[in-house]
């Protein structure tokens, strides 16, 4: 009986331990899963600086070429969201520079596109994306394409031509009805300011700056009546001097200002809505 | 071996140009939250100081006049703020002193032809420790404004 | 074999139940299967070493500092230290480095450039009674050329006061490459021009704006003289047709503004000669720094 019991045993130990070896040492059970298992739950845990470690060690232990792509994108992933940006970006070129797959290099080049928004550098993201565009033809490809320029637009605080973008994916998009909510409620600057023109302090109480538009409007108002009586009385000199000097002075700072509250509105709204959108919106964001 | 000790002061120097040399660098562990921070711009943050009734004066002037007959000094600080530091840092006779000569200077119509240090608004950067005739405050102000720009220029670059 | 399977095959007889012993004996079997390829085997000092190494090599110093440290935790080995602080140096984290570096003073084969390496962060740290204390101290500096610390103290001196550096003394301590720049350098800080604060503010007080043209500012002059000129234009004009008020407060405003000119060509100067040496003591604080203190690079490769 004992006999029968250690030769079964002897017989599952040699078969399993075989099926473990003839594969190499299953993924499952090497050194290299389990640091990988590590990395990827500092990873989610937003432990970016450790993590940024774990795959550095896997790069550099792990033979097999294949993994190495998730490891380096992981890494870029790391230090976007610690703001080291430029090393982010050196990690998803290194990916690239690997052979993969062309939907693993669009989905790479995305990223690198959102750390440039990030960056601010919108021309190198402009090229990165025309690049792009040469390469894709068929439907869902155009549409994230869209979708990116689209972010691209919101990140340039172009409002008007996001939403075109993101029209273009489906008519009634989201994204795009917010980003048409968003352009309707910017001011117009040139209008403002001809506002100002036309009735000074008119403008800025427009855009929301009472009493800077009813100080304005009183020094406008009282200077000019000043020049006016100067010259209906002759004194052409003092006419000229308050007219030069005070009258001319605070009507141009009265247009300067209507024009730079709209802009400091218009930039306010942008902020706002973009930081609304970076932590409110639900789909993939840079 | 030279009798006096070195004032070290040229590695504060490169210590700053160590960073700046290698874009980011990581130097400590971090976290998400705070990822990475740029010491150009703790270095930049100045605090105002304890200012008197002058100090009112200009505020009041800011308020009722300043604000609304546009932007006319090309210089930051601006000319009223200019007379309230320089009065607070140097007395009321230097101040006063330093505040003519900054208005001369603005009256001046080629002033933006020569070499200035510009802020990030565009305006000449003309602080009131370069005007109050103390030579090592003129030094120190000079080195920081130059530093100050090389990180301008850096952040620019990138 | 095993010893938890010789333990069951040899010792464990009897009335255990059979089945019982078949489980455990799997149990047994396959947690020794599973130590043998468990992650340790990568945290080995000697793979944290290579990994290390390869983080080193790649630049990520703070990383490489972590992982030297832990290897150094396990068993001091003299290179790992040496690259901990290095990297601590090339962080910026000298006074730390420091540390490291001391630790390799005593019978060891890095002491050389171990010692130079720690006068290299000393300097950094910017605290120069230290740097004093420690190059006089054997300890410290034995071994170690005293030319090297010698020139490093007096360039030092030559960056905060040129002209006090005497150049019979200056230029010996350097060798023929770098001797030719530290004598063009030299030349170069002998014939700057500076301007006297004391004569610009008289050239103003003789000639509004004058003392500002002599100083290089020749927008800023011409304009004080035209402000002055018309003041004064004004206040003359006035008092002439009787109108005394404006008269005196026009003079009043002249003075003012003439004394402010003087007052400013004065200053004018100063900023003129802060900017020259400005100008020298970054240009020389960058060569001393481009050729790394004049200290010399580890030899080995991958420092740099």
């Amino acid at each position: 009986m004992n006999k029968i019991l250690v030769a079964s045993y002897l017989l599952a130990h040699l078969l399993l331990t075989n099926i473990f070896a003839g594969e190499g040492g299953s993924p499952e059970f090497t050194g290299l899963k389990l640091i990988e298992n590590s990395a990827d739950s500092l990873f989610r845990n937003a432990k970016y600086y450790d993590a940024v470690t774990e795959y550095k060690r896997l790069l550099f232990f792990d033979p097999d070429k294949k993994n190495h792509v998730k490891y380096l994108v992981n890494i870029g992933d790391s230090y976007s969201f610690g703001k080291f940006y430029h090393k982010s970006l050196a990690y998803y070129n290194k990916a690239l520079d690997l052979q993969i797959e062309t939907s693993i290099e669009t989905d790479i080049s995305y990223r690198i596109y959102a750390v440039l928004l990030k960056i601010g550098d919108f021309t190198a993201a402009e090229n990165l994306i025309a690049d792009l565009e040469k390469k894709t033809v068929y439907g869902p490809a155009m549409d994230s394409l869209y979708y990116w320029r689209g972010w691209g637009n919101i990140y340039q605080y172009k409002w008007f031509e996001a939403a075109k973008e993101f029209n273009k994916i489906s008519p009634g998009h989201e994204l795009s009805r917010y980003c048409r909510g968003v352009n309707e409620s910017l001011l117009s600057v040139e209008l403002v300011k001809i506002m100002s023109f036309i009735i000074p302090g008119s403008g800025q109480i427009y855009s929301g700056n009472y009493f800077s538009g009813i100080a304005s409007f009183g020094w406008t108002a009282l200077w000019g009546y000043n020049m006016i009586d100067a010259f209906a009385e002759n004194r052409i000199f003092d006419g000229l001097v308050i007219g030069d000097l005070l009258f001319l002075r605070f009507y141009r700072g009265n247009i300067q200002n209507a024009g730079r509250f709209a802009e400091e509105k218009n930039l306010n709204i942008s902020e706002n809505a973009l930081l609304y959108l970076l932590s409110n919106y639900e789909g993939i964001k840079p | 071996m030279s009798k006096s000790l070195i004032p070290f002061f040229i590695s504060f120097i490169m210590l700053i140009s160590t960073f700046s040399l290698s874009a980011q660098p990581e130097t400590s562990r971090w976290s998400a939250e705070t990822g990475s921070e740029n010491p150009a711009k703790s270095a930049a943050s100045k605090s105002g100081g304890q200012r008197g009734i002058l100090s009112n004066i200009q505020k009041a002037y800011k308020l009722v006049w300043s604000d609304y007959d546009g932007d006319n000094c090309p210089f930051e600080p601006s000319c009223s703020f200019f007379l309230v530091e320089a009065v607070d840092k140097a007395g009321l006779i230097k101040g006063a002193l330093s505040f003519s000569d900054r208005f001369m200077r603005d009256l001046n119509p080629i002033k933006k032809a020569g070499v200035h240090t510009l802020s990030e608004k565009g305006k000449i950067l003309d602080p009131v420790n370069l005007r109050i005739n103390n030579s090592q405050e003129i030094f120190r102000t000079l080195i920081e404004s130059r530093t100050h720009f090389y990180f301008h220029q850096m952040e620019r670059q990138r | 074999m095993n010893p938890g399977l010789t333990f069951i095959f040899t010792k464990w007889k009897g009335s255990a139940d059979l089945a019982l012993r078949f489980w455990m004996l799997l149990l047994i079997s396959f947690s020794s299967y599973y130590a043998q390829i468990s992650a340790e085997d990568y945290f080995t000092p000697e793979n944290r070493l290579r990994f290390a190494d390869y983080l080193f090599a790649d630049k990520d110093y703070l990383r490489a500092f972590y992982e030297y440290k832990e290897v150094i935790s396990s068993g001091i080995n003299d290179t790992a230290v040496f690259n901990a602080a290095y990297s601590l140096y090339k962080i910026g984290r000298y006074s730390e480095a420091i540390g490291y570096y001391t630790g390799l003073f005593i019978n060891r084969e890095l002491d050389y450039q171990a010692k130079i390496e720690f006068f290299r962060n000393l300097y950094l740290l910017n605290l120069p009674e230290r740097f004093l204390y420690y190059s006089s101290q054997s300890l410290y500096s034995s071994g170690i050329e005293p030319y090297l610390l010698k020139r490093m103290i007096v360039y030092g001196d030559f960056t905060e006061r040129p002209s006090s550096v005497d150049s019979s003394e200056f230029f010996p301590l350097f060798e023929p490459p770098l001797a030719d720049s530290i004598r063009a350098l030299y030349s170069e800080s002998r014939s700057l021009t500076y301007k006297d604060p004391w004569r610009a503010a008289i050239y103003s007080a003789i000639l509004p704006g004058a003392g500002k043209i002599y100083t290089g500012e020749t927008g800023d002059g011409l304009t004080s003289l035209v402000v002055t000129g018309l003041l004064t234009y004004i206040a003359i004009d006035n008092l002439g047709a009787g109108h005394d008020f404006r008269g005196y407060l026009f003079g009043a405003l002249e003075a003012y503004f003439y004394a402010g000119n003087i007052y400013g060509s004065f200053n004018s100067a100063m900023i003129s000669n802060a900017s020259v040496r400005v100008s020298l003591k970054m240009k020389l604080g960058n060569f001393f720094r481009n050729n790394n203190f004049f200290l010399p690079l580890p030899e080995f490769p991958g420092y740099e």
